[in-house]
C-alpha cells in the first residue's frame, strides 16, 4: 500500500485515468483528463513537485504540500470515492473430513451431550464479514488521530478477533471464483436483512466499542495524563474557592451592619455557584471522547461449512447449526444466547437456551439450569432468596409469596 | 456568514469513563455498502491512505503554518506552541507593542480549527478594533466568517446572535451591557480572544466579571501593558484566565506584594514560577527585531486665496449643519447626518477637486432643506473655478527635488485621478494604485513599481496589508484623521525588510483641520518616531473613549473663533500627552516587573 506523497498521487492519477511521467525524484509530470482537472479546479497539465528538495531544483513545478488547495481538492475527490469494496476469501478448501468429530472435540456441554444427525451433511455457505475503517480522532483539550479497523462478523454482530489475529495476511481476492453458494443466515438479529442499513448502523455501534476496546492501553495511558492534570486544575479550584469562601465567611462573622452582611452572603452564594461551574468546566474540557469518522468499509465475503447435530439433556432437545471455517481451520464458537459472546463452553438450560457459564441460573432446589432469557420460569425464595424454578417454589396461601421448602411459612413472619 | 451547525452523532458513554461519538456522516458509507454501490479496490485503498496522509498527532507540528496567508517569525509560531502545548490554552499573551501580539492568538486559533477543537468563537475587542480584528483574521488567517455585533445580520437577531454564530467579534462595551451579558454566558464558547485585556484589571469592573463568567475551553488574553497602577491588576488578570493560580487575594498579597507598596513585588523567584505556566512576554531586544528610524518632514504652505475662500465656507458650513444637526438630536431631522458633514470636511482638507462631486450630489438631493441645498450648490459651482492647487503644485516640488523611488497617498479618488493626471504631465514614470484593482492587478502594480516605477500614487488600499519596504520615502497629500491609519501607512514603508531611514513628508495646508492634528500628532507626541503599536496604546490611554475623528470633528465645529479653535486642539493635545506619558510610564513599570524573563526566544 502506497505511504508517501507521492504515492498517494500516483495512485490518484491510476484511479482517475490520468498520464504520468516522473522525470525526476519527487517531481510529476501530469496530464489530467478534462473531467477531473475541472473538478480539481485545476489545468490539466501539472507539474508538482513533492519535496522541497524537488521544489528548489525545479522552481517551474507547483510545490504540493499538505494543506495545499490542490491536494485538498484531491482528497475530497477521493472521499467521494472508494467508500466500499467487496473482497472475497476464494482460497479454502470446502470439504472436510471428521467435522462432528471436530465439533464434539472443541465443544464443552456440561449437561447435554452432542449428537449427529442422520443424514446430515456439511453445507457450504457464503458468510460475511464487514471491516470498518475508523479514523479515531482521541479528545481531550488536545487531539490525536489514529486510523483503526476491526473486522465484524455480520451474522453474530461480533468481532471476528480470530480472523484479525490470523499470522497470515488474509487472501483478499476482487473476483468470487467458486460455484454459487446460499448466503448464511445470521442468528444475530435475524428478523433484519444482511445488507440493510438497519443492520449496519447496529453493527456499527459495536463495531465502535470493539474499536475502543483496541485503544484501551492507549486510552489508558491518555486517561492518565489528563487525569492528572484535571486532579491539579480541580485543586487548584477548590483550594482557591474554598479559601475565598471561608474569607467571606469570616468577614460575615465580623460584620458590623445587617446591609453589609447580606452584601457578603450573596457573594458567598455566588461564590459556591462559580466554584461548581468552573469545576464542571475542567471536567468537561479533559473529559475523553473518541470521535469515530467511518472512512469507508470492506465488505468480505468467505465461504464455510454448516452442519446441523442436536444438543439434548433429560429436559429438552434442540438442533444446532455449527460452523466450520475453513480458513482458519477451526469450529467457530457457537454463540451464547444471553450475552451474544463466542462460547465454546454452553449449557443447555431447561427451555431450550444455550448459555454460557456466567448467564446460567442454577434452581436450588432441583438443580435443573436455567438462563436469563427464562425469567418467567424462576425466581427466588423471599426468604433466603436462593434461585427456585416455578416447580420449586412454594407459594404462600396468606401473602401469596414464594419460598423454598426450608422456608415455608417465614415469608410474612417479618 | 456562519451559522451554528452540530457535526456530532449521540455519545456512547463508557460507564463513564469516555463517550464514543459516532459521526453521523458515518451513515453514507453504511449505505452504500447496504446498497451494493461497491467501488474499486484501488479508489479503497486510496481512500485510506488519503486519510493516513492527514493524521494529526500532537501539537509538535502546527498545521495552520500551512493554511494561513502570513509568515510568521519564529518566535511568534514558539508563541504558539508554548500557548497550545504548555498553557493547553489558556494564556495571557504579553509581547511589546508591534511585535503581533494578533498573529500568535490568530495562530492558536487556527491551529484548533484546524483540529476540530474549536467550533464556536468569540473574540472581545476595545470597540475601535473590531474591524481590524476581523480584517486580519480574514486576510492574515483567512477565516472569513467571523461577525461582528455591529453586522446587521447580527443586530436583527437581538439577543440571539450570541448563540446563532459561530464566530463572532465584539466589542466589550456591548457585551457587557446586561441585556446581552445574560445571553452571552449561557453559550458554551471552544475559545475565547480578549484583546487589550489590561481593561480587566479590576474585579469590580463589569468586563472583568462578563470575562470569568463566560463558559469556555481555551482563552487567551492579550496586552502589552499587563500591570498598570499596581500588582492587584495583575493577581485580577491572572484570576480571570486561571482562578486559584495564584492563589486567594490575601494570599497573593502577604507572599508576593511589599507591605505598604502595592506596586513592589516580593519573592520574584516563586511569581515568576507561577506566571510562567500562564505568561509569555516577548521583548524587542529578545527577538531581535529593530528596524531603522523614521523621519517627519511637514510642508506647511498656503491655499490660494479661492482655495482659502471655499474652504473657510465649506467649513463653515459644516459647523453649522453640524449644530443643527445636535440641536434636533433624538427628533426627526432633515438635515445632513454628522457622517456626511464629516466627508465634507475632509473632503476639502483634500482638495476642491474631491470635495466638488459630494457637493454637486447632495445640492441636488430632494431630501434635504432648500436653503442647504441652495449653499451646497453655490458652493459647487466655487469649487469648479478652482484651477489651482496650492498643495499640488507643493507636490511637484517635492517630486522634483529627489530621484527616489516615494509613494504617495490620498484618500480620495476625485483627488488621486487629478494628481495621477498632473504627475504625468510632469513627465514623471506614475504607478497608480486604486482598491478596485482584482488582485492579480495589485500584485502587478507593485511590481511593476518596485522594478522602474519612479513614483506610486494610492489610496488607502495600498497602506493595507502590502509590504513596500523596498521604497523608503512617503508622502501624504492629504492625512487620515484616524492616527491609526496613518500609522498604517507608514507600516507599509517601515517594517521588517526595512534597510534604510524611512521619510515621511506630511502636505499640509495652514489652519485647516489637517494642520491642526498634524501639531497635535507630530509635534506634541512624536507620531512618526513611535514604534508602531504605540499610537494605539496612547489612544487607549485617553479618558475620552471616542473615536479620535469624533472627538476633533467635535472640537472643530463646536469652535465660534480662531481661539476657541487652538484651545481645543490644544487641550486635546495636552490629553494626548498625558495619555503618552501614561503609557511610558507603565511601559516602563512592565519592564522593571517582568523584564525578559518570559520570553520564548
Amino acid at each position: 500500500m502506497a505511504d508517501t506523497l507521492q504515492d498517494f498521487i500516483l495512485a490518484y492519477c491510476e484511479e482517475v485515468g490520468a498520464l504520468v511521467e516522473r522525470p525526476a525524484y519527487n517531481l510529476v509530470d501530469i496530464l489530467l483528463p478534462d473531467g477531473i482537472a475541472h473538478r480539481l479546479q485545476s489545468d490539466t497539465y501539472l507539474r508538482l513537485a513533492l519535496s522541497e528538495e524537488a521544489a528548489a531544483t525545479h522552481p517551474d513545478a507547483l510545490h504540493l504540500t499538505y494543506g495545499h488547495p490542490l491536494l485538498e481538492n484531491i482528497e475530497e475527490d477521493v472521499r467521494g470515492r472508494g467508500q466500499a469494496v467487496h473482497l472475497f476469501i476464494n482460497d479454502v478448501r470446502l470439504e472436510k473430513l471428521g467435522l462432528f468429530e471436530a465439533i464434539q472435540k472443541e465443544l464443552g456441554l456440561p449437561n447435554a451431550r452432542l449428537r449427529s444427525q442422520k443424514n446430515a451433511m456439511a453445507r457450504p455457505q457464503l458468510h460475511h464479514y464487514v471491516r470498518f475503517n475508523f479514523k479515531v480522532a482521541l479528545i481531550t483539550d488536545e487531539k490525536h488521530e489514529e486510523l483503526v479497523s476491526v473486522i465484524m462478523d455480520l451474522h453474530s454482530g461480533q468481532p471476528a478477533w480470530a480472523l484479525e489475529e490470523a499470522r497470515f495476511p488474509l487472501p483478499l481476492e476482487r473476483e468470487y471464483r467458486l460455484r454459487p453458494l446460499p448466503d448464511a443466515s445470521p442468528f444475530w438479529k435475524p428478523d433484519l436483512p444482511l445488507l440493510s442499513v438497519e443492520r449496519l448502523t447496529w453493527l456499527q455501534e459495536l463495531a465502535a466499542q470493539a474499536v475502543a476496546k483496541k485503544l484501551e492501553s492507549r486510552i489508558e495511558t491518555l486517561q492518565q495524563r489528563t487525569g492528572r492534570r484535571l486532579e491539579l486544575d480541580r485543586a487548584r479550584l477548590e483550594a482557591y474557592y474554598d479559601d475565598t469562601a471561608a474569607e467571606l465567611e469570616r468577614r460575615i462573622a465580623r460584620a458590623a451592619d445587617e446591609e453589609r452582611r447580606r452584601g457578603l452572603e450573596d457573594k458567598l452564594v455566588f461564590t459556591r455557584a462559580e466554584r461548581e461551574r468552573k469545576l464542571s468546566d475542567v471536567e468537561a474540557k479533559y473529559r475523553l471522547r473518541l470521535a469515530m469518522n467511518l472512512i469507508n468499509v470492506a465488505f468480505i465475503t468467505q465461504p464455510k461449512l454448516a452442519l446441523e447435530a442436536s444438543i439434548e439433556n433429560r429436559y429438552t432437545s434442540i438442533a444446532h447449526d455449527f460452523v466450520w471455517d475453513p480458513l482458519l481451520h477451526r469450529v467457530e464458537p457457537p454463540l451464547c444466547q444471553v450475552c451474544g459472546q463466542p462460547r465454546y463452553r454452553l449449557h443447555l438450560c431447561t427451555t431450550g437456551h444455550l448459555a454460557g457459564d456466567e448467564c446460567i441460573l442454577y434452581c436450588s432446589a432441583c438443580k435443573r439450569e436455567f438462563c436469563a432469557l427464562c425469567q418467567d420460569d424462576i425466581g427466588a425464595c423471599a426468604v433466603c432468596g436462593r434461585s427456585l424454578c416455578t416447580h420449586s417454589q412454594i407459594r404462600c396461601k396468606v401473602c401469596g409469596r414464594v419460598t423454598c421448602q426450608e422456608h415455608v411459612g417465614q415469608c410474612h413472619t417479618e | 456568514m456562519q451559522q451554528e451547525t452540530q457535526n456530532t452523532g449521540p455519545a456512547i458513554t463508557n460507564g463513564n469513563r469516555y463517550d464514543i461519538v459516532l459521526t453521523p456522516d458515518n451513515q453514507a458509507v453504511l449505505r452504500t455498502l447496504a446498497h451494493q454501490n461497491f467501488a474499486s479496490e484501488r479508489a479503497y485503498y486510496l481512500r485510506l491512505h488519503s486519510e493516513r496522509l492527514s493524521l494529526i498527532q500532537g501539537f509538535e507540528e502546527l498545521l495552520a503554518l500551512e493554511a494561513i496567508a502570513v509568515n510568521p517569525f519564529p518566535y511568534q509560531t514558539q508563541t504558539a506552541r508554548t500557548a497550545l502545548r504548555r498553557f493547553r490554552g489558556r494564556g495571557l499573551l504579553c509581547d511589546e507593542v508591534g511585535l503581533g501580539k494578533t498573529i500568535e492568538a490568530g495562530l492558536v486559533l487556527k491551529e484548533y480549527l484546524l483540529r476540530g477543537l474549536v467550533r464556536k468563537v468569540l473574540i472581545l475587542t476595545p470597540p475601535a478594533l473590531v474591524e481590524q480584528w476581523r480584517e486580519e483574521m480574514a486576510s492574515k488567517f483567512l477565516l472569513t466568517d467571523f461577525v461582528t455585533n455591529e453586522d446587521p445580520q447580527f443586530r436583527a437577531l437581538g439577543q440571539q446572535a450570541w448563540s446563532t454564530f459561530a464566530r463572532v467579534i465584539a466589542s466589550v462595551a456591548t457585551a457587557r451591557r446586561a441585556e446581552h451579558r445574560q445571553a452571552i454566558e449561557k453559550v458554551q464558547y471552544d475559545m475565547v480572544i480578549v484583546d487589550e485585556a489590561h481593561h480587566l484589571k479590576n474585579r469590580a469592573s463589569a468586563s472583568w466579571k462578563l470575562v470569568n463568567a463566560l463558559q469556555k475551553k481555551y482563552i487567551l488574553m492579550l496586552t502589552a501593558t499587563p500591570v498598570q497602577n499596581n500588582l492587584d491588576e495583575l493577581y485580577n488578570l491572572i484570576t480571570a484566565l486561571k482562578p486559584g493560580q495564584l492563589k486567594t487575594q490575601r494570599e497573593f498579597k502577604q507572599r508576593f506584594v511589599v507591605r505598604g507598596d502595592p506596586r513592589l513585588p516580593k519573592n520574584r523567584g516563586e511569581l515568576r514560577a507561577l506566571l510562567a505556566d500562564v505568561m509569555v512576554r516577548n521583548t524587542r531586544s529578545q527577538v531581535s527585531i529593530h528596524l531603522p528610524r523614521r523621519r517627519a518632514h511637514t510642508i506647511l504652505l498656503r491655499l490660494t486665496p479661492p482655495e482659502q475662500a471655499l474652504y473657510d465656507k465649506v467649513s463653515t458650513f459644516v459647523r453649522e449643519a453640524m449644530r443643527t444637526a445636535e440641536a434636533a438630536s433624538g427628533r426627526r431631522h432633515k438635515g445632513l447626518d454628522r457622517f456626511t458633514l464629516q466627508i465634507l470636511q475632509r473632503e476639502i482638507g483634500s482638495s476642491a477637486l474631491a470635495v466638488r462631486p459630494t457637493l454637486v450630489k447632495l445640492a441636488a438631493n430632494d431630501g434635504l432643506p432648500t436653503d442647504q441645498r441652495a449653499t451646497l450648490g453655490r458652493l459647487a459651482e466655487q469649487s469648479a473655478q478652482i484651477d489651482r492647487l496650492a498643495k499640488t503644485e507643493a507636490l511637484l516640488k517635492l517630486l522634483a527635488a529627489s530621484d527616489e523611488k516615494a509613494i504617495i497617498f490620498t484618500h480620495f479618488l476625485a483627488t488621486l485621478d487629478y494628481l495621477a493626471e498632473q504627475i504625468r504631465a510632469a513627465g514623471y514614470d506614475l504607478v497608480v494604485y486604486r482598491g478596485e484593482l482584482t488582485s492579480a492587478q495589485k500584485n502587478e502594480t507593485i511590481a511593476r513599481f518596485e522594478r522602474e516605477g519612479q513614483f506610486l500614487l494610492s489610496t488607502e488600499a495600498a497602506g493595507e496589508g502590502r509590504n513596500l519596504q523596498f521604497c523608503r520615502r512617503m508622502i501624504n497629500y492629504d492625512l487620515p484623521w484616524n492616527p491609526m491609519r496613518i500609522e498604517q501607512r507608514v507600516g507599509r514603508i517601515h517594517r521588517i525588510g526595512q534597510e534604510r531611514e524611512v521619510e515621511i513628508f506630511n502636505l499640509s495646508a495652514e489652519g485647516t483641520i489637517e494642520d491642526y492634528i498634524l501639531n497635535i500628532l507630530d509635534r506634541k507626541i512624536n507620531l512618526f518616531e513611535l514604534v508602531i503599536g504605540e499610537m494605539d496604546m496612547v489612544l487607549g490611554n485617553l479618558a475620552d473613549e471616542r473615536d479620535f475623528e469624533e472627538i476633533v470633528l467635535d472640537i472643530w465645529t463646536r469652535a465660534h473663533s480662531k481661539e476657541d479653535l487652538a484651545e481645543g486642539m490644544e487641550k486635546l493635545g495636552e490629553a494626548l500627552v498625558q495619555a503618552r506619558q501614561s503609557y511610558l510610564e507603565t511601559k516602563a513599570y512592565d519592564e522593571a516587573l517582568f523584564g525578559q524573563d518570559f520570553g520564548v526566544e
